[in-house]
């Protein structure tokens, strides 16, 4: 109540002294003064701002996507930018071999020193040093370290994007069937999804992957082959999550509300279930990419990715197997290594930062 | 209880099934030229016997219980026979008919008939034979030998008279066509008109490759192939070198066909057969702890398994002591401090070592701490050049001090996880209503969170460890082959690497064991642990 009507007692007043308080009618007049709406001053969030809300409290989170975005402009942008392409050798003159000798001899009590001096200089700029024309330097075949992680990068991120696509749909079709129908549907399909859970990943993969290059095929295109595998071995896990997800909605009292107001299943599925699995399934794909991307790194360093003219950051942390590589040249290999670390980081951080973020128990 | 376990336990044995029709399948889908090639290298250097590889084949079920063997054909034996014109050559009975009647002197048959007299023969060409495809005829009279060919542009001849040389001849129309050997060339009448028929000096084919120096491991494989019944008897012999290209062989040792042979054409439903007998074969040994003999190793695979297992578990052991002491005290501390700096930065570190792939963090600790700094060796199990007369204790910190890398880096990689785990636990266990009654009874913070709250964190935890346990036999794959430790993970990638097929399936089905082990230890130790779970089931 304003300060203009604290000096007043209200139950003295009396129509014949202060009748601007009256009605005609003897009744006391109301009170009503509206300086501003309490509504005005709310603002109505959805659910996704939120999330987002949420999300971008986290100094996390925001790391991760930062790194993310970063990576992605590196990857897929920053080809356009470099002179260089993905398998193109410097062809210049390389920083070759220098050797240094020197002699001393003495002739009639005078002491000479000859200094022999050699410098090879290379066909083509191989091991080149980190310069302004190599930001990284070259490797061992001249072909500029920076560009090539770049390019490492795309089959990286697109490989883990396409097979976390793939999975979740493979799992959320049969973990839905499973959760959905419940008996012998489910029955059967858990037991597979047992199945898979327990076949050794790498060994398979290992396997998988020698008898993709059994096959002949060109170059980038063993990359579609090897997403199929990733995908045929890693479902199961995310079907294991969909279905547990669906058999606790199922017994929530909203769905048997939409039960008992006789929804058509597809409706139930799609705007009942499908939304509330939603939050769960992003997280467990985000965090689903780093390990993808770990699997597809341990792959082309066991030489199993993307065949050696291409490109792929495991394939170059393999050249440190050379021992010259190793020591004196670690231009070559650990750019590539902290790149997977800064990728798979990122996405866990973001994976992390959704999860708390959706999880309405989290509040602060 | 046990009721529980039974049920279990078959439901592992489902699992196994399973496991081993999905390992069984991907090998097999390896195709069997790559295992050809695989283990063409390894034959020559003597380290893989032929019978091993008889014994891929059996895996993959080549011979066929009747004996029967099919060949398929690349494009090459298209381009050398004609398509047609092949299948026509696998007609046995066709060829047996001819053989025999070539063998009584009779020259009589369907597609040509000739006659030898007096140095001149006379070739009597019927309709058809034109068109026969480089179709061989040997004749015999007289102990002399002519040889016959005819394809589509014309006949070739040869004999001996005419020094053993080859000539073309243009035959312009069907009918009795005079052929005179004189002076070592041929003549003959074609169309009413005397021709000499054109010496062939490029062959086309190989000559004489003799028939004892074309070797290879599978020669007596397909030479034994020639004797079973409709089988490709195209001429006379059949055999295969080195890089599985098929020669067939005259008596004489004249090489007038090769081409490229691979195995296992058979039609999808024997395929399929095939593959389910060699399926149930290779499950019959599994079953009676017959993996097969390792060709890398020469040892049975079981031995090798047995034998190297314990290398990878000592590591993975110590590994796996070191991260649980680590990570259970960090994940404590940083959910009783939750969303402090303390919190932060150890999550921050266990994400990293999340993100770390092994073969860098090893690679990484090698060139700095081995290469580097010097402190640890830069790879293997042991020193080289250990007195032979080492004590066991010698041996034994040998061992340890090439072990430490390693196992930093399996500490690294796992303790994140652990971590991770431990502080949610933790989380979830304080905010329960026993440890706010444990307060409100006045309890001091650290009874509260080491009597109340730790035991039960620990329950998640144990059931955890119960479940690791089994899979430390199987080795890490990649830190074992960064730092060459001749554990079984190492043993494994390099037979994978030489297509060591009985090591591969036996080594997969081995690490599936001990999942399913682990997972159903990891149950039955909840059950253990924590007396809220009961068995409903």
């Amino acid at each position: 109540m304003s300060e203009k009507y604290e000096n007043i007692n209200f139950d003295k007043l009396t129509p014949e002294k202060n009748p601007e308080w009256f009605n005609e009618d003897g009744s006391r007049k109301a009170i009503c003064e509206v300086k501003e709406s309490r509504t005005d001053n709310l603002k109505v969030l959805s659910p996704t701002t939120l999330v987002l809300k949420r999300f971008f409290r986290s100094k996390l989170s925001i790391v991760g996507l930062v790194i993310l975005i970063t990576l992605f402009a590196f990857s897929f942008l920053g080809p356009l930018f470099s002179p260089w392409s993905e398998t193109e050798t410097d062809k210049t003159e390389g920083k070759g071999s220098y050797r240094q000798q020197e002699f001393t001899f003495e002739v009639n009590g005078e002491s000479y020193t000859v200094y022999d001096v050699t410098y090879d200089t290379l066909s083509q700029n191989i091991y080149g040093p980190i310069d302004s024309r190599h930001w990284l330097g070259t490797d061992h075949l001249g072909m500029d370290i920076f560009t090539r992680l770049m390019y490492g990068g795309q089959v990286s991120l697109t490989l883990g994007f396409v097979v976390v696509t793939l999975q979740t749909a493979l799992g959320v079709l049969l973990g839905g069937l499973a959760g959905y129908f419940g008996g012998w549907v489910d029955n059967l399909i858990m037991r597979i999804v047992d199945i898979f859970m327990c076949v050794p990943t790498l060994p398979i993969l290992l396997i998988a992957s020698a008898l993709i290059q059994s096959w002949d095929i060109p170059g980038r295109a063993q990359i579609y082959y090897l997403m199929v595998m990733l995908t045929f071995l890693g479902w199961s896990g995310m079907a294991r999550l969909v279905r547990g997800q669906i058999l606790s909605l199922r017994e929530q009292e909203y769905m048997v509300a939409a039960e008992a107001s006789g929804l058509s299943v597809s409706r139930k599925i799609w705007k009942h279930l499908v939304p509330n699995i939603l939050p769960q399934l992003i997280v467990s794909m985000t965090l689903g990419l780093g390990g993808i991307i770990l699997t597809e790194a341990t792959m082309s360093y066991l030489g199993l990715g993307v065949p050696m003219p291409y490109a792929a950051w495991g394939s170059m942390i393999n050249k440190a197997n050379d021992s010259e590589i190793l020591s004196r040249y670690p231009n070559m290999w650990i750019p590539a290594g902290v790149l997977i670390v800064l990728a798979v980081l990122a996405f866990n951080f973001v994976g992390d930062g959704l999860r708390d973020a959706f999880d309405p128990r989290m509040k602060r | 209880m046990w009721k529980y376990i039974a049920k279990r336990l078959l439901l592992s044995v489902f699992i196994l099934l399973g496991v081993s029709v999905i390992i069984y399948t991907l090998v097999r889908l390896m195709p069997t030229n790559y295992i050809d090639t695989k283990f063409d290298a390894q034959l020559k250097q003597g380290t893989v016997k032929p019978a091993d590889v008889t014994r891929v084949k059996e895996l993959y079920g080549l011979f066929i219980p009747d004996g029967r063997i099919n060949l398929r054909f690349d494009k090459e034996a298209k381009d050398v026979f004609g398509k047609s014109k092949f299948t026509q050559g696998l007609d046995y009975e066709n060829w047996y008919d001819r053989q025999q009647r070539l063998a009584k002197n009779d020259v009589d048959s369907s597609w040509f008939e000739g006659e030898y007299k007096n140095d001149m023969i006379s070739l009597k060409l019927t309709k058809g034979s034109k068109y026969q495809v480089l179709e061989y005829f040997m004749v015999y009279r007289n102990a002399k030998q002519f040889e016959i060919y005819a394809d589509e542009g014309g006949a070739y001849f040869i004999t001996e008279d005419a020094g053993s040389k080859l000539f073309k001849v243009y035959l312009t129309e069907l009918g009795d066509h005079e052929l005179l050997l004189q002076d070592g060339y041929v003549y003959y009448l074609d169309g009413g008109q005397v021709k000499i028929g054109e010496e062939i000096t490029d062959y086309g084919i190989n000559v004489p490759a003799k028939r004892n120096e074309i070797s290879g491991y599978d020669a007596t494989f397909l030479y034994a192939m020639t004797e079973l019944p409709n089988i490709l008897s195209y001429g006379s012999y059949v055999y295969s070198d080195q890089n599985g290209v098929l020669v067939l062989i005259d008596d004489d040792g004249v090489q007038f066909a090769t081409t490229k042979l691979t195995y296992g054409a058979l039609n999808g439903l024997e395929k399929l057969g095939c593959i389910i007998q060699g399926y149930f074969t290779w499950l019959g040994n599994f079953i009676q702890g017959d993996l097969g003999e390792s060709f890398l190793y020469s040892q049975p695979v079981a031995d090798v398994i047995q034998k190297d297992m314990w290398i990878s578990f000592s590591i993975s052991i110590v590994a796996l002591i070191l991260q649980f002491v680590i990570a259970i005290p960090l994940g404590i501390i940083s959910a009783t401090h939750q969303y402090s700096a303390m919190d932060y930065t150890v999550t921050v570190l266990a994400m990293m070592g999340i993100a770390l792939p092994s073969f860098f963090l090893g690679k990484l600790l090698i060139a700095v701490f081995a290469k580097g700094l010097g402190w640890f060796p830069v790879d293997g199990w042991s020193t080289p050049i250990l007195p032979v007369d080492a004590s066991g204790w010698t041996i034994f910190w040998d061992h340890a001090y090439h072990a430490i890398l390693p196992i930093t880096v399996l500490v690294i990689l796992s303790i994140g996880g652990l971590m991770r785990y431990t502080r949610t636990n933790m989380l979830e266990v304080l905010n329960a209503d026993y440890i706010r009654t444990a307060r409100a009874k006045g309890l001091s913070e650290n009874t509260v969170i080491y009597k109340h709250a730790f035991k039960n964190t620990m329950i998640p935890l144990v059931t955890i460890l119960a479940g690791t346990l089994p899979g430390l036999f199987g080795g890490a794959m990649i830190t074992e082959q960064v730092f060459s430790i001749p554990g079984i993970g190492n043993k494994a990638y390099k037979a994978l690497n030489a297509g060591d097929v009985p090591f591969i399936m036996g080594y997969n089905m081995f690490l599936a064991v001990l999942a399913v082990i682990g997972v159903l230890t990891s149950d039955l130790m909840y059950m253990v642990v924590d007396p809220r779970v009961k068995i409903s089931k």
